[in-house]
Protein backbone atom coordinates (compact mmCIF):
# COMPACT_ATOMS: atom_id res chain seq x y z
CA UNK A 1 0.00 0.00 0.00
CA UNK A 2 2.67 2.55 1.31
CA UNK A 3 5.17 1.39 -1.50
CA UNK A 4 2.62 1.92 -4.28
CA UNK A 5 2.52 5.34 -3.37
CA UNK A 6 6.44 5.48 -2.94
CA UNK A 7 5.99 4.11 -6.61
CA UNK A 8 3.71 7.05 -7.71
CA UNK A 9 6.21 9.36 -6.31
CA UNK A 10 9.44 7.72 -7.54
CA UNK A 11 7.49 7.59 -11.35
CA UNK A 12 6.96 11.45 -11.32
CA UNK A 13 10.43 11.95 -10.19
CA UNK A 14 11.61 10.04 -12.98
CA UNK A 15 9.95 11.59 -15.24
CA UNK A 16 10.51 15.30 -14.18
CA UNK A 17 13.74 14.65 -14.86
CA UNK A 18 13.62 13.03 -18.47
CA UNK A 19 13.15 16.45 -20.45
CA UNK A 20 10.27 17.81 -22.31
CA UNK A 21 9.05 16.31 -25.23
CA UNK A 22 7.45 18.89 -26.73
CA UNK A 23 8.75 21.29 -28.73
CA UNK A 24 9.73 25.00 -27.25
CA UNK A 25 6.71 26.27 -29.78
CA UNK A 26 7.29 29.49 -31.23
CA UNK A 27 10.88 29.51 -31.06
CA UNK A 28 10.75 25.50 -32.36
CA UNK A 29 8.95 23.51 -35.05
CA UNK A 30 8.13 19.94 -34.63
CA UNK A 31 9.72 17.93 -37.68
CA UNK A 32 7.52 15.97 -39.36
CA UNK A 33 8.48 13.91 -42.35
CA UNK A 34 8.80 15.23 -45.80
CA UNK A 35 5.20 13.03 -46.32
CA UNK A 36 3.43 15.73 -44.29
CA UNK A 37 0.14 16.42 -45.93
CA UNK A 38 0.42 20.42 -44.95
CA UNK A 39 -0.91 23.41 -46.58
CA UNK A 40 -1.09 22.87 -50.58
CA UNK A 41 0.48 24.73 -53.39
CA UNK A 42 0.05 25.47 -56.59
CA UNK A 43 2.55 25.89 -59.18
CA UNK A 44 0.94 28.30 -61.96
CA UNK A 45 3.59 27.24 -64.65
CA UNK A 46 2.75 23.60 -64.59
CA UNK A 47 -0.93 23.93 -64.15
CA UNK A 48 -2.94 23.27 -66.92
CA UNK A 49 -6.38 23.92 -66.05
CA UNK A 50 -7.54 20.39 -66.00
CA UNK A 51 -10.14 20.23 -62.97
CA UNK A 52 -9.52 17.03 -62.14
CA UNK A 53 -8.75 18.46 -58.43
CA UNK A 54 -12.16 20.02 -58.47
CA UNK A 55 -13.58 16.85 -59.32
CA UNK A 56 -12.04 14.87 -56.66
CA UNK A 57 -12.41 16.78 -53.57
CA UNK A 58 -14.53 14.77 -51.45
CA UNK A 59 -14.64 18.00 -49.03
CA UNK A 60 -15.62 20.40 -51.96
CA UNK A 61 -13.14 22.73 -50.86
CA UNK A 62 -11.39 23.52 -54.16
CA UNK A 63 -13.21 26.22 -56.53
CA UNK A 64 -11.81 27.40 -59.82
CA UNK A 65 -11.26 31.14 -60.37
CA UNK A 66 -9.87 33.31 -63.40
CA UNK A 67 -6.33 34.43 -62.77
CA UNK A 68 -5.00 38.13 -63.79
CA UNK A 69 -3.43 35.82 -67.01
CA UNK A 70 -6.87 34.99 -67.93
CA UNK A 71 -6.58 31.68 -67.36
CA UNK A 72 -8.22 29.22 -64.55
CA UNK A 73 -6.37 28.59 -61.49
CA UNK A 74 -7.87 26.27 -58.33
CA UNK A 75 -8.31 27.96 -54.83
CA UNK A 76 -8.75 26.20 -51.75
CA UNK A 77 -11.30 26.67 -49.15
CA UNK A 78 -8.95 26.22 -46.04
CA UNK A 79 -12.49 26.11 -44.31
CA UNK A 80 -13.67 23.11 -46.04
CA UNK A 81 -10.13 21.52 -46.60
CA UNK A 82 -9.53 18.04 -45.28
CA UNK A 83 -5.88 17.98 -45.99
CA UNK A 84 -6.85 14.59 -48.23
CA UNK A 85 -4.08 15.01 -50.59
CA UNK A 86 -6.70 13.60 -53.19
CA UNK A 87 -6.19 16.57 -55.32
CA UNK A 88 -2.18 16.50 -55.26
CA UNK A 89 -2.77 12.56 -56.26
CA UNK A 90 -4.99 13.61 -58.77
CA UNK A 91 -3.34 16.77 -60.44
CA UNK A 92 -1.45 15.16 -63.84
CA UNK A 93 1.17 17.09 -64.60
CA UNK A 94 2.15 17.66 -60.72
CA UNK A 95 1.80 21.06 -59.98
CA UNK A 96 -0.34 20.82 -57.03
CA UNK A 97 2.20 19.53 -54.02
CA UNK A 98 2.08 19.68 -50.09
CA UNK A 99 4.55 21.51 -48.47
CA UNK A 100 5.98 21.22 -44.91
CA UNK A 101 3.55 23.94 -43.36
CA UNK A 102 0.77 23.59 -41.15
CA UNK A 103 0.22 26.95 -39.37
CA UNK A 104 -0.56 29.20 -42.30
CA UNK A 105 -2.20 32.36 -40.96
CA UNK A 106 -3.62 34.84 -42.93
CA UNK A 107 -5.59 37.93 -42.78
CA UNK A 108 -8.76 37.60 -45.00
CA UNK A 109 -10.70 35.12 -46.38
CA UNK A 110 -10.17 35.20 -49.83
CA UNK A 111 -6.63 35.66 -49.69
CA UNK A 112 -6.37 31.57 -50.43
CA UNK A 113 -9.88 31.03 -51.04
CA UNK A 114 -9.48 31.84 -54.82
CA UNK A 115 -6.61 30.86 -56.67
CA UNK A 116 -3.20 31.26 -54.80
CA UNK A 117 -2.67 34.94 -54.60
CA UNK A 118 0.23 34.65 -52.15
CA UNK A 119 2.06 31.46 -51.35
CA UNK A 120 3.63 31.54 -47.62
CA UNK A 121 7.67 31.56 -47.39
CA UNK A 122 7.88 27.99 -47.16
CA UNK A 123 10.99 27.99 -45.00
CA UNK A 124 11.46 29.87 -41.89
CA UNK A 125 14.69 29.87 -39.64
CA UNK A 126 13.31 27.77 -36.89
CA UNK A 127 15.06 24.41 -35.22
CA UNK A 128 13.06 21.36 -35.87
CA UNK A 129 12.77 18.61 -33.83
CA UNK A 130 11.23 15.49 -34.38
CA UNK A 131 9.08 13.63 -31.77
CA UNK A 132 11.26 10.51 -31.45
CA UNK B 1 1.48 46.96 16.93
CA UNK B 2 3.08 44.95 14.07
CA UNK B 3 0.00 43.15 13.81
CA UNK B 4 -2.17 46.21 13.16
CA UNK B 5 0.04 47.29 10.81
CA UNK B 6 -0.28 43.62 9.37
CA UNK B 7 -3.86 43.91 8.86
CA UNK B 8 -3.76 47.69 7.64
CA UNK B 9 -1.51 46.67 5.08
CA UNK B 10 -2.86 43.53 3.90
CA UNK B 11 -6.67 45.18 4.28
CA UNK B 12 -5.25 47.58 2.37
CA UNK B 13 -3.91 45.71 -0.60
CA UNK B 14 -6.89 43.89 -1.22
CA UNK B 15 -8.76 47.00 -1.04
CA UNK B 16 -6.19 48.43 -3.68
CA UNK B 17 -6.56 44.85 -5.55
CA UNK B 18 -10.57 45.38 -5.81
CA UNK B 19 -10.41 49.20 -7.01
CA UNK B 20 -7.87 48.64 -9.41
CA UNK B 21 -10.01 47.04 -12.34
CA UNK B 22 -12.82 49.51 -11.34
CA UNK B 23 -10.21 52.44 -12.50
CA UNK B 24 -8.25 50.86 -15.25
CA UNK B 25 -10.86 47.95 -16.73
CA UNK B 26 -13.46 48.38 -18.95
CA UNK B 27 -17.28 49.14 -18.26
CA UNK B 28 -19.75 47.63 -20.64
CA UNK B 29 -22.04 45.67 -18.72
CA UNK B 30 -24.40 43.26 -21.59
CA UNK B 31 -27.46 41.29 -20.34
CA UNK B 32 -25.41 37.93 -20.68
CA UNK B 33 -22.60 39.22 -18.24
CA UNK B 34 -25.58 40.01 -15.63
CA UNK B 35 -26.88 36.44 -15.58
CA UNK B 36 -25.90 33.36 -13.55
CA UNK B 37 -23.22 31.48 -15.26
CA UNK B 38 -24.82 27.99 -16.25
CA UNK B 39 -21.82 26.60 -18.75
CA UNK B 40 -23.26 29.02 -21.34
CA UNK B 41 -27.09 28.43 -21.03
CA UNK B 42 -29.69 30.53 -20.38
CA UNK B 43 -30.34 30.02 -16.49
CA UNK B 44 -32.97 27.69 -16.07
CA UNK B 45 -34.71 26.48 -12.36
CA UNK B 46 -33.37 27.37 -8.92
CA UNK B 47 -29.97 27.68 -8.23
CA UNK B 48 -29.98 26.04 -4.50
CA UNK B 49 -31.73 22.46 -5.07
CA UNK B 50 -32.18 19.59 -3.29
CA UNK B 51 -29.44 17.77 -2.58
CA UNK B 52 -28.49 13.81 -1.74
CA UNK B 53 -28.10 13.83 1.90
CA UNK B 54 -26.13 10.43 1.88
CA UNK B 55 -22.80 12.09 3.43
CA UNK B 56 -24.98 14.57 6.21
CA UNK B 57 -23.91 11.70 8.84
CA UNK B 58 -20.12 13.08 8.58
CA UNK B 59 -20.94 16.28 9.23
CA UNK B 60 -23.14 15.99 11.61
CA UNK B 61 -20.09 13.33 12.73
CA UNK B 62 -17.27 16.08 12.25
CA UNK B 63 -19.61 18.10 14.61
CA UNK B 64 -19.76 16.09 17.38
CA UNK B 65 -15.92 14.68 17.49
CA UNK B 66 -14.47 18.18 16.92
CA UNK B 67 -16.26 20.19 19.73
CA UNK B 68 -15.01 17.25 22.13
CA UNK B 69 -11.66 17.67 20.36
CA UNK B 70 -11.25 20.90 20.78
CA UNK B 71 -12.76 21.19 24.09
CA UNK B 72 -9.91 18.95 24.66
CA UNK B 73 -7.51 21.32 23.54
CA UNK B 74 -8.68 24.21 25.05
CA UNK B 75 -8.92 22.05 28.40
CA UNK B 76 -5.23 21.43 28.08
CA UNK B 77 -4.03 24.80 27.03
CA UNK B 78 -5.78 26.14 30.35
CA UNK B 79 -4.36 23.92 32.64
CA UNK B 80 -1.87 20.99 31.97
CA UNK B 81 -2.57 19.07 34.46
CA UNK B 82 -5.45 17.82 32.83
CA UNK B 83 -3.54 15.83 29.88
CA UNK B 84 -5.10 12.84 30.91
CA UNK B 85 -8.87 14.09 31.07
CA UNK B 86 -8.36 15.10 27.73
CA UNK B 87 -6.69 12.11 26.65
CA UNK B 88 -9.85 9.67 27.49
CA UNK B 89 -11.86 12.49 26.09
CA UNK B 90 -10.20 12.72 22.77
CA UNK B 91 -9.71 8.75 22.48
CA UNK B 92 -13.37 7.80 23.49
CA UNK B 93 -14.27 10.67 20.88
CA UNK B 94 -11.87 9.07 17.93
CA UNK B 95 -12.88 5.29 18.36
CA UNK B 96 -16.59 6.64 18.65
CA UNK B 97 -16.09 8.43 15.53
CA UNK B 98 -14.40 5.51 13.59
CA UNK B 99 -16.82 3.16 14.46
CA UNK B 100 -19.93 4.62 13.71
CA UNK B 101 -18.01 6.04 10.14
CA UNK B 102 -17.56 2.22 9.69
CA UNK B 103 -21.01 1.85 9.90
CA UNK B 104 -21.59 4.60 7.30
CA UNK B 105 -21.62 4.02 3.68
CA UNK C 1 11.26 47.34 14.50
CA UNK C 2 11.72 43.61 13.97
CA UNK C 3 7.59 43.37 14.18
CA UNK C 4 8.05 45.83 11.54
CA UNK C 5 9.78 43.80 9.36
CA UNK C 6 7.77 40.47 10.17
CA UNK C 7 4.63 42.54 9.39
CA UNK C 8 5.47 43.83 6.17
CA UNK C 9 8.27 41.86 4.94
CA UNK C 10 8.72 37.86 6.11
CA UNK C 11 6.32 36.28 6.82
CA UNK C 12 4.02 39.10 6.45
CA UNK C 13 2.76 40.77 2.78
CA UNK C 14 5.68 40.85 0.75
CA UNK C 15 6.26 37.50 1.61
CA UNK C 16 2.72 36.56 0.87
CA UNK C 17 2.45 37.93 -2.43
CA UNK C 18 6.28 36.72 -3.59
CA UNK C 19 4.42 32.99 -2.00
CA UNK C 20 1.52 33.47 -4.40
CA UNK C 21 3.31 34.29 -7.43
CA UNK C 22 6.15 31.41 -6.98
CA UNK C 23 3.71 29.41 -5.60
CA UNK C 24 1.19 29.41 -9.06
CA UNK C 25 4.03 29.13 -11.12
CA UNK C 26 5.83 26.19 -9.35
CA UNK C 27 2.38 24.42 -9.31
CA UNK C 28 2.57 24.98 -13.19
CA UNK C 29 6.01 24.21 -13.85
CA UNK C 30 6.15 20.92 -11.91
CA UNK C 31 3.50 19.35 -13.25
CA UNK C 32 4.76 20.57 -16.49
CA UNK C 33 7.92 18.66 -16.03
CA UNK C 34 6.49 15.42 -14.91
CA UNK C 35 3.93 15.70 -17.82
CA UNK C 36 7.23 15.78 -20.36
CA UNK C 37 6.49 19.40 -20.95
CA UNK C 38 7.67 22.75 -20.59
CA UNK C 39 5.24 24.75 -18.95
CA UNK C 40 5.09 28.60 -18.68
CA UNK C 41 8.52 30.04 -20.47
CA UNK C 42 7.08 32.87 -22.62
CA UNK C 43 7.20 35.58 -20.23
CA UNK C 44 10.20 36.53 -18.61
CA UNK C 45 12.05 33.58 -20.50
CA UNK C 46 15.39 34.23 -18.33
CA UNK C 47 13.48 33.47 -15.62
CA UNK C 48 12.06 30.13 -16.84
CA UNK C 49 8.45 31.55 -16.85
CA UNK C 50 8.49 32.95 -13.20
CA UNK C 51 6.83 36.05 -14.77
CA UNK C 52 3.85 34.72 -16.07
CA UNK C 53 1.71 34.73 -12.63
CA UNK C 54 2.65 38.76 -12.45
CA UNK C 55 1.43 38.75 -16.46
CA UNK C 56 -1.67 36.66 -15.83
CA UNK C 57 -2.21 39.25 -12.74
CA UNK C 58 -1.77 42.01 -14.70
CA UNK C 59 -4.24 40.77 -17.23
CA UNK C 60 -7.31 39.92 -14.59
CA UNK C 61 -6.14 43.82 -13.08
CA UNK C 62 -7.34 45.22 -16.99
CA UNK C 63 -10.32 42.70 -17.33
CA UNK C 64 -14.02 43.82 -16.65
CA UNK C 65 -14.97 43.44 -12.97
CA UNK C 66 -18.56 42.13 -13.48
CA UNK C 67 -21.12 41.94 -9.93
CA UNK C 68 -24.07 40.19 -11.15
CA UNK C 69 -27.61 41.44 -10.31
CA UNK C 70 -29.15 38.90 -8.80
CA UNK C 71 -26.61 38.63 -5.91
CA UNK C 72 -25.98 40.82 -2.76
CA UNK C 73 -23.46 43.04 -4.42
CA UNK C 74 -21.46 44.13 -0.98
CA UNK C 75 -21.34 40.66 0.13
CA UNK C 76 -20.30 39.53 -3.75
CA UNK C 77 -17.06 41.78 -3.64
CA UNK C 78 -16.56 41.89 0.24
CA UNK C 79 -16.33 37.75 0.57
CA UNK C 80 -13.36 37.07 -1.60
CA UNK C 81 -11.24 39.60 0.62
CA UNK C 82 -12.40 37.71 3.64
CA UNK C 83 -11.38 34.67 2.08
CA UNK C 84 -8.00 35.94 1.26
CA UNK C 85 -7.89 37.96 4.80
CA UNK C 86 -8.59 34.41 6.74
CA UNK C 87 -6.14 32.64 4.77
CA UNK C 88 -3.29 35.09 5.48
CA UNK C 89 -4.53 35.41 9.71
CA UNK C 90 -2.26 32.67 10.24
CA UNK C 91 0.71 33.94 9.32
CA UNK C 92 0.10 36.14 12.02
CA UNK C 93 1.23 33.81 14.95
CA UNK C 94 3.84 31.94 12.83
CA UNK C 95 7.61 33.17 13.07
CA UNK C 96 9.78 33.24 9.99
CA UNK C 97 12.72 33.12 12.21
CA UNK C 98 13.50 34.15 16.16
CA UNK C 99 12.37 37.71 16.92
CA UNK C 100 10.10 38.09 12.82
CA UNK C 101 6.69 36.95 14.78
CA UNK C 102 4.05 39.55 13.90
CA UNK C 103 1.94 38.63 17.04
CA UNK C 104 3.71 37.04 20.08
CA UNK C 105 1.31 34.91 21.65
CA UNK C 106 1.69 32.30 23.72
CA UNK C 107 -1.18 30.38 22.50
CA UNK C 108 -0.20 30.81 19.22
CA UNK C 109 -0.37 27.51 17.62
CA UNK C 110 -4.34 27.18 19.07
CA UNK C 111 -5.20 30.41 17.40
CA UNK C 112 -3.42 29.30 14.23
CA UNK C 113 -5.97 25.75 14.07
CA UNK C 114 -8.92 27.51 15.35
CA UNK C 115 -8.53 30.46 11.91
CA UNK C 116 -7.11 27.72 9.20
CA UNK C 117 -10.07 25.77 10.20
CA UNK C 118 -12.71 28.84 10.27
CA UNK C 119 -10.98 29.65 6.70
CA UNK C 120 -13.77 26.62 5.20
CA UNK C 121 -17.16 28.37 6.56
CA UNK C 122 -15.81 31.53 4.60
CA UNK C 123 -15.57 30.22 1.12
CA UNK C 124 -18.81 28.28 1.84
CA UNK C 125 -20.36 31.74 2.71
CA UNK C 126 -18.38 33.42 -0.48
CA UNK C 127 -20.14 30.04 -2.53
CA UNK C 128 -23.12 31.11 -1.19
CA UNK C 129 -23.82 34.39 -2.08
CA UNK C 130 -22.74 33.56 -5.17
CA UNK C 131 -26.11 32.03 -5.73
CA UNK C 132 -24.80 29.26 -9.04
CA UNK C 133 -25.82 25.93 -9.55
CA UNK C 134 -22.03 25.17 -9.88
CA UNK C 135 -20.77 27.13 -6.59
CA UNK C 136 -23.45 25.31 -4.87
CA UNK C 137 -22.04 22.00 -5.40
CA UNK C 138 -18.88 23.22 -4.69
CA UNK C 139 -19.99 24.74 -1.34
CA UNK C 140 -21.62 21.38 -0.48
CA UNK C 141 -17.94 19.50 -1.01
CA UNK C 142 -16.37 22.23 0.72
CA UNK C 143 -18.41 21.75 3.64
CA UNK C 144 -17.82 17.79 3.33
CA UNK C 145 -14.62 18.28 2.57
CA UNK C 146 -13.94 20.44 6.10
CA UNK C 147 -15.98 17.58 7.69
CA UNK C 148 -13.52 14.59 6.38
CA UNK C 149 -10.32 17.01 7.51
CA UNK C 150 -10.86 19.25 10.57
CA UNK C 151 -10.73 16.18 13.44
CA UNK C 152 -7.34 14.71 12.03
CA UNK C 153 -6.23 18.26 11.24
CA UNK C 154 -6.69 19.00 14.82
CA UNK C 155 -5.55 15.54 16.63
CA UNK C 156 -2.29 16.26 14.45
CA UNK C 157 -1.68 19.97 15.93
CA UNK C 158 -2.97 18.41 19.39
CA UNK C 159 -0.14 15.90 19.11
CA UNK C 160 2.65 18.48 18.06
CA UNK C 161 1.49 20.76 21.34
CA UNK C 162 1.51 18.05 23.56
CA UNK C 163 5.07 17.73 22.19
CA UNK C 164 6.27 20.98 22.05
CA UNK C 165 3.62 23.37 24.02
CA UNK C 166 1.32 25.90 22.08
CA UNK C 167 4.08 28.61 21.75
CA UNK C 168 5.05 28.81 18.50
CA UNK C 169 8.45 30.21 18.77
CA UNK C 170 9.52 27.83 21.63
CA UNK C 171 8.40 24.97 19.49
CA UNK C 172 11.35 25.21 17.72
CA UNK C 173 13.37 25.26 21.33
CA UNK C 174 11.67 22.21 22.22
CA UNK C 175 12.93 20.24 19.05
CA UNK C 176 16.15 18.31 19.82
CA UNK C 177 15.20 16.56 17.38
CA UNK C 178 13.02 17.51 14.11
CA UNK C 179 8.86 17.11 14.59
CA UNK C 180 8.94 14.52 11.96
CA UNK C 181 11.05 12.37 13.28
CA UNK C 182 10.21 12.64 17.21
CA UNK C 183 6.21 12.59 15.39
CA UNK C 184 5.93 10.96 11.98
CA UNK C 185 2.03 9.72 12.27
CA UNK C 186 1.30 13.12 13.26
CA UNK C 187 3.40 14.62 10.24
CA UNK C 188 1.58 12.62 8.11
CA UNK C 189 -1.73 13.38 9.60
CA UNK C 190 -0.82 16.78 8.80
CA UNK C 191 -0.02 16.72 5.55
CA UNK C 192 -2.81 14.83 4.38
CA UNK C 193 -5.40 16.93 6.03
CA UNK C 194 -3.59 20.24 4.90
CA UNK C 195 -3.52 18.93 1.17
CA UNK C 196 -7.08 18.64 2.12
CA UNK C 197 -7.65 21.71 3.31
CA UNK C 198 -5.76 23.75 0.66
CA UNK C 199 -7.61 21.39 -2.19
CA UNK C 200 -4.02 19.79 -3.25
CA UNK C 201 -4.65 17.34 -5.42
CA UNK C 202 -5.89 13.72 -4.67
CA UNK C 203 -8.42 16.11 -2.90
CA UNK C 204 -9.01 18.69 -5.20
CA UNK C 205 -12.61 18.19 -4.87
CA UNK C 206 -14.11 21.65 -4.03
CA UNK C 207 -12.98 23.33 -7.10
CA UNK C 208 -12.88 20.41 -9.65
CA UNK C 209 -12.61 22.23 -12.75
CA UNK C 210 -13.29 19.40 -14.91
CA UNK C 211 -16.17 18.51 -13.16
CA UNK C 212 -17.65 21.72 -11.86
CA UNK C 213 -16.24 24.30 -13.86
CA UNK C 214 -14.97 26.12 -11.14
CA UNK C 215 -16.87 25.36 -7.68
CA UNK C 216 -16.90 28.02 -5.47
CA UNK C 217 -14.99 30.40 -7.53
CA UNK C 218 -17.31 29.78 -10.66
CA UNK C 219 -18.69 33.40 -10.52
CA UNK C 220 -15.70 35.61 -9.84
CA UNK C 221 -13.51 37.35 -12.62
CA UNK C 222 -10.97 39.75 -12.84
CA UNK C 223 -9.30 40.52 -9.55
CA UNK C 224 -11.95 39.27 -7.84
CA UNK C 225 -10.98 35.73 -8.84
CA UNK C 226 -7.40 36.82 -8.01
CA UNK C 227 -8.42 36.92 -4.34
CA UNK C 228 -10.55 33.92 -4.25
CA UNK C 229 -8.47 31.01 -5.78
CA UNK C 230 -5.18 32.63 -4.78
CA UNK C 231 -6.35 32.39 -1.04
CA UNK C 232 -6.15 28.46 -1.62
CA UNK C 233 -2.52 29.28 -2.12
CA UNK C 234 -2.47 31.91 0.92
CA UNK C 235 -3.73 29.04 2.93
CA UNK C 236 -0.98 26.67 1.32
CA UNK C 237 1.42 29.52 2.92
CA UNK C 238 0.35 29.31 6.13
CA UNK C 239 0.66 25.23 6.36
CA UNK C 240 3.63 25.19 4.52
CA UNK C 241 5.24 27.68 7.41
CA UNK C 242 3.71 25.34 10.29
CA UNK C 243 4.92 22.66 8.85
CA UNK C 244 7.97 24.01 8.57
CA UNK C 245 8.20 25.53 12.18
CA UNK C 246 6.67 22.36 13.92
CA UNK C 247 7.67 19.34 11.69
CA UNK C 248 11.31 20.07 10.30
CA UNK C 249 12.30 22.40 13.19
CA UNK C 250 11.97 25.55 12.02
CA UNK C 251 15.08 27.91 11.51
CA UNK C 252 16.94 25.46 13.52
CA UNK C 253 20.15 25.03 13.89
CA UNK C 254 20.74 29.10 12.58
CA UNK C 255 19.46 32.32 13.70
CA UNK C 256 18.57 35.68 12.45
CA UNK C 257 18.88 36.30 8.78
CA UNK C 258 20.25 32.80 7.91
CA UNK C 259 17.45 31.44 9.93
CA UNK C 260 14.82 33.30 8.06
CA UNK C 261 16.16 32.17 4.79
CA UNK C 262 16.56 27.68 6.29
CA UNK C 263 12.82 28.25 7.71
CA UNK C 264 11.58 29.68 4.17
CA UNK C 265 13.59 26.67 2.24
CA UNK C 266 11.91 24.39 4.54
CA UNK C 267 8.20 26.03 3.87
CA UNK C 268 9.01 25.63 -0.14
CA UNK C 269 10.37 22.29 0.54
CA UNK C 270 7.11 21.16 1.92
CA UNK C 271 5.15 23.21 -0.41
CA UNK C 272 7.15 21.18 -3.66
CA UNK C 273 5.86 18.02 -2.15
CA UNK C 274 2.10 19.50 -2.31
CA UNK C 275 2.56 20.80 -5.78
CA UNK C 276 3.80 18.08 -6.78
CA UNK C 277 1.23 15.80 -5.93
CA UNK C 278 -1.03 17.54 -9.00
CA UNK C 279 1.10 15.59 -11.21
CA UNK C 280 0.69 12.54 -9.30
CA UNK C 281 -2.89 11.37 -8.11
CA UNK C 282 -5.91 11.12 -9.46
CA UNK C 283 -8.61 13.06 -8.28
CA UNK C 284 -10.68 11.10 -5.29
CA UNK C 285 -14.42 10.90 -5.15
CA UNK C 286 -15.99 12.85 -2.15
CA UNK C 287 -17.12 9.69 -0.12
CA UNK C 288 -13.70 7.90 -0.85
CA UNK C 289 -11.76 11.31 0.82
CA UNK C 290 -14.87 11.20 3.53
CA UNK C 291 -13.57 7.88 4.12
CA UNK C 292 -9.96 8.49 4.06
CA UNK C 293 -10.67 11.29 6.37
CA UNK C 294 -12.93 9.10 9.23
CA UNK C 295 -11.18 6.46 8.76
CA UNK C 296 -7.09 5.65 8.03
CA UNK C 297 -6.40 9.25 8.72
CA UNK C 298 -8.58 9.53 12.08
CA UNK C 299 -6.74 5.91 13.18
CA UNK C 300 -3.07 7.66 12.21
CA UNK C 301 -3.96 11.15 13.98
CA UNK C 302 -5.28 9.52 16.85
CA UNK C 303 -1.91 7.38 17.27
CA UNK C 304 0.03 10.11 16.93
CA UNK C 305 -1.58 11.49 20.15
CA UNK C 306 -0.12 8.57 22.24
CA UNK C 307 3.05 8.28 20.38
CA UNK C 308 3.54 12.49 21.77
CA UNK C 309 1.84 11.15 24.99
CA UNK C 310 4.69 8.25 24.89
CA UNK C 311 7.51 10.73 24.20
CA UNK C 312 6.30 13.11 27.07
CA UNK C 313 6.28 10.26 29.99
CA UNK C 314 9.53 8.55 28.52
CA UNK C 315 11.10 12.13 28.60
CA UNK C 316 9.26 13.14 31.76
Amino acid sequence: MLIEHIRLFAVAVKNALRGPITIDYPREARDYSDRLRGYIVNDKERCISCGLCEAVCPAKAIKFSVGPDGRRYPGIDYGRCIFCGYCVDACPTGSLRHTQLHEVVWTHLNTFAKYAEGDPEEVDGRPRRSLL
Amino acid sequence: MAWLIFLLALTASLIALLMAPRLLAPRRLTRAKEVRFEAGNPPYGKARRRMVMQYLGYVYLAMATESIVGASIALYLIDAKVLWAALVAVAAAAATAYVAARGHD
Amino acid sequence: MSGLAAALLYPGITAIFAYLLVAIWLERKLAAKVQWRYGPLYVSRWLGGLLQGLADALKLIFSELVVPSYTNKALFTALPLVVFLADALPVMFIPGAPDLVIYRSHYGLAYVLVILLLATPAIVAMAWVEADKFTYIGALREILMEAAYEVPLALSLFAMIILYGPDPVQAVEAQSIPGILANPLAFFAFFVSAAMATSRFPFEIPDADTEIVFGPYTEYGSTLLLASFGANYVALYSFSLLGALLFLGGWAPFGGLLGAAVMLAKAMLLTIVWLILRAIYPRLRIDQALRLGWGSLLAISAASVAVSVVWRLWLG
